[in-house]
């Protein structure tokens, strides 16, 4: 008899996919989301409770990954799952497949999405904010939600399907020429929000304000490149800026 | 040159490209793991997550030519799997005059196991190999990434005899 687990089944472990986090801790990380998300499968494949205790117990070891790319390796877990199932590999066949992806997945995704994707949006969100109001927020975060999703779901079945050959289909993809772009491209966005604060400041504050907020920009921009540290430095360039053209905002309005 | 050996159960990840290799200016990656060596999915894996220009060569820890990388001009990070991966490199031929600096990145729980870092925990056995290591003139730390302080060994020590 050949081991499949239902359609209905891998839907639902995708959705228990999405609370892989939600019971974190230190010895085993995201040990427990991993063995709630796979434990529907699990349970179609294994009938009888020994069996599935056993599987179980397998999946409560130390499990992290990026939370995106870990439905990648819960897929070729239940790939794995279906052939220790059948009798074609040892239980240890899962379990091997979850430590050796989980590392190199993580890379992948921290690079892609934490710092790529996720700041492509949230610049395009300020300057959109910036533009066009409020909307604009909604907005980006569905799109970045429906991108997310869209992978997500994408690197489940490509899991499921495919097992190890997993990493040429995540090769194919890309996705650290795809997160230079969006870095670059979430860069120039940043420079447009820049240059939309400097517009509106001069026209409310006189061009003597704008220059001082970009002269702190500048300011900040050189301490950067010369190795300083980003949120000290982003904080110091901010308050100086805004300070000065307020400051200077201020004596302007009163004279 | 070998600027820093880390010691990591999860090999290569985003805490060790992301920062410990820029801060460090590392050109080469030497994974020094028989299982990952002998894996093919974990090499495909490896290269997968690197960019081009960070060649990563994967190695039984036997294998590898700690001075030959030390004496090159290339500045490699060798990774071990765990403290015992460490000594078997130290057996091999990794000594303190070749890679003075080791770190302990991550050691994740496990029976007998204490927690010392929020991502460092280690056993009887591992500090007995890390205090002769540290005797033959190694300087052992915990910390995950560069800009969180260093625990040394000495304070490793004391959370462990405090520990839970």
């Amino acid at each position: 008899m050949s081991a499949r687990v239902p359609r209905a089944t891998l839907v639902r472990v995708f959705w228990r996919c999405l609370f892989l986090q939600a019971a974190w801790n230190r010895r085993g990380m995201q040990n427990l989301g991993f063995a709630f998300a796979i434990d529907p499968a699990l349970r179609a494949l294994y009938p009888e409770p020994a069996r599935r205790e056993e599987a179980l117990a397998r999946h409560l070891g130390f499990f992290n990954c990026h939370p995106y790319m870990a439905a990648a390796i819960v897929g070729g877990a239940i790939h794995h799952e279906e052939r220790v199932a059948a009798g074609l590999e040892p239980g240890q066949g899962p379990l091997a497949y979850k430590a050796t992806l989980q590392g190199p997945l993580a890379a992948v995704g921290d690079g892609f999405f934490w710092t790529a994707l996720r700041p492509f949006f949230g610049a395009l969100a300020v300057v959109g904010a910036l533009l066009l109001g409020v909307p604009a927020l909604v907005a980006a975060l569905v799109v970045y939600n429906a991108i997310h999703l869209a992978l997500r779901i994408g690197l489940f079945r490509a899991g499921y399907l495919r097992g190890d050959a997993l990493v040429g289909t995540i090769a194919h993809l890309n996705l650290p020429v795809v997160a230079d772009r969006l870095r670059a491209g979430g860069a120039a966005l940043c420079g447009v929000a820049g240059a939309v604060f400097l517009m509106r400041g001069a026209a409310a504050g006189g061009p003597p304000a704008a220059a001082l907020a970009a002269a702190a920009a500048a300011g900040g921009y050189a301490a950067l490149a010369r190795g300083a540290r980003l949120l000290p430095t982003a904080y110091v360039a901010t308050l100086a800026g805004v300070g000065a053209a307020l400051l200077l905002g201020h004596l302007h309005g009163s004279s | 040159m070998i600027p820093l050996v880390r010691v990591d159960n999860r090999l290569l990840h985003g805490q060790i490209l992301e920062t410990w290799v820029p801060r460090l200016r590392i050109d080469q990656v030497m994974v020094a793991d028989d299982e990952a060596a002998a894996s093919s999915l974990a090499q495909a894996a490896m290269t997968l997550c690197v960019p081009p220009e960070l060649p990563v060569r994967i190695r039984r820890v036997a294998e590898v030519d700690y001075a030959g990388l030390a004496s090159g001009g290339a500045k490699v990070l060798v990774l071990v799997r765990d403290v015992a991966g460490l000594a078997a490199a130290r057996a091999a031929g990794l000594t303190a005059a070749l890679a003075p600096k080791v770190n302990l990145g991550n050691l994740h729980f496990g029976p007998g196991r204490r927690l010392v870092t929020p991502s460092v925990f280690v056993s009887e056995e591992d500090l007995s190999l890390l205090r002769g290591l540290a005797a033959e003139g190694f300087d052992v730390e915990a910390r995950a990434i560069p800009s969180e302080s260093p625990t040394g060994l000495a304070e490793i020590e004391r959370r462990y005899a405090a520990g839970h």
